[in-house]
């Protein structure tokens, strides 16, 4: 009987699309699962789960870290290390906090933690700026609107840069920020409204440059 | 805060100019009112501002390099569970080989000890990867050592038995 389930469990690995990483991924983890369910399945040792968490989260982990830092490669390292991490401590997060809070607080760290490398090393490595090939204008001046909002958005301390991230472009609720950030309401209201106003300014007078 | 604020405080709201403890109360109605919120945004010129940002996706390398990285940082659990049912495998033949090799009550006797090992290491190891299987496999395992001491009794009574005879 054993071997009939040893047969069984190498008929299903054989049969099912697993990938290279995982020499036996267990079944009875699908995508459709919430995040707390597959947090327990993960827990559990599921490897399937662990990957489905990390595939859930890898878009906005690298869109924050990338916003962050500015290139690519250093959003690459970030959010690896993030994700790693996240798998790896997962038995340390509190139920009783947001999930993507605590990963964005994972994130968030990570990129406090490249730039206190960058400045010990005294470099900022160049930022990606996409060619502005030949193309309809609308979406040539599309791009340079998109360039022009990235470099407002790099010219703002991390600390201002990140609540602006976390608030308008991963739409994150105020008290959840404040989650991320571990700081007080009100702290995280004054640098909201600090940033913006920063954020503004700077990207105007990028515009003047760039007409005058 | 339960009512909804009027226009002429969100847009002060938006621009800052209220003082903290407002701010605040108004910031988590806005995080309950979906409608407030929209409205506050619509009033918000850095909404437009940020809609203009670029897509951003990350290059498909990334899940590759963390898949690889979770799988070499830790032995996987499941792993060690398919190493486990090899183990119990193992144990399985070298019973089997006992009780083939030595067919007196001495090597049923130890067959069936090594056989239930086999067995207990194999169907805990399914059980984790495979917990309904495990659970079904659970209690028919436990009536093997039943069969094996009741096989070792009517050998026992009976001298002249058959399994000494197939082992020649
Ligand atoms: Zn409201």
């Amino acid at each position: 009987m054993p071997v009939g389930s040893t047969a069984l469990v190498q008929a299903l690995h054989f049969f099912s699309a697993i990938p290279k990483e995982f020499p036996l991924a267990p079944f009875q983890v699908n995508a459709s699962l919430d995040v707390q369910e597959l947090l327990q399945e993960a827990l559990r040792g599921d490897e399937r789960a662990k990957a489905l968490i990390v595939e859930r989260y890898v878009k906005q982990v690298y869109r924050f870290c990338f916003r962050m830092l500015g290139n690519e490669e250093d959003a690459m390292d970030a959010a690896q290390e993030t994700l790693l991490k996240l798998v790896r401590n997962l038995g340390n997060f509190d139920p009783s906090r947001r999930f993507s809070t605590w990963v964005f607080s994972i994130a968030r760290n990570n990129c406090i933690d490249m730039f206190r490398k960058r400045s010990k090393q005294g470099s900022m490595p160049e930022r990606d700026i996409k060619d502005e090939g030949p193309g309809p204008l609308d979406i040539a001046e599309k791009e340079q609107r998109a360039t022009h909002l990235r470099a407002a958005l790099e010219s703002l301390s991390p600390r201002h840069r990140e609540v602006l991230l976390l608030y308008h472009f991963e739409h994150l609720k105020y008290r959840e920020i404040a989650e991320v950030l571990q700081q007080p309401m009100g702290t995280v209201m004054n640098r909201i409204f600090r940033a913006r106003r920063d954020l503004r300014l700077a990207y105007d007078a990028i515009i003047r440059e760039a007409r005058s | 805060m339960n009512q909804h604020p009027p226009d002429s405080q969100l847009a002060l709201f938006v621009d800052g100019k209220l003082d903290e403890s407002t701010s605040v109360d108004l910031a988590m109605h806005l995080d309950s009112c979906p409608a407030c919120r929209q409205r506050a945004a619509s009033m918000d010129p850095c909404t437009e501002l940020c809609s203009r940002a670029e897509h951003i996706e990350p290059p498909p390398e990334l899940m590759h390099r963390v898949l690889a990285g979770i799988a070499s940082s830790s032995p996987s659990a499941s792993t060690v569970h398919i190493h486990s049912v090899w183990l119990g495998l193992f144990f399985l033949l070298l019973a089997s080989l006992m009780l083939f090799l030595w067919g007196d009550p001495t090597g049923l006797m130890a067959g069936a000890l090594s056989g239930l090992g086999g067995l207990g290491v194999s169907l805990s190891a399914l059980g984790r990867i495979l917990p309904t299987e495990g659970l079904i496999c659970m209690p028919i395992a436990s009536l093997v050592p039943v069969l094996c001491f009741l096989a070792l009794y009517v050998m026992q009574s009976n001298e002249n038995g058959s399994i000494g005879a197939r082992s020649t």
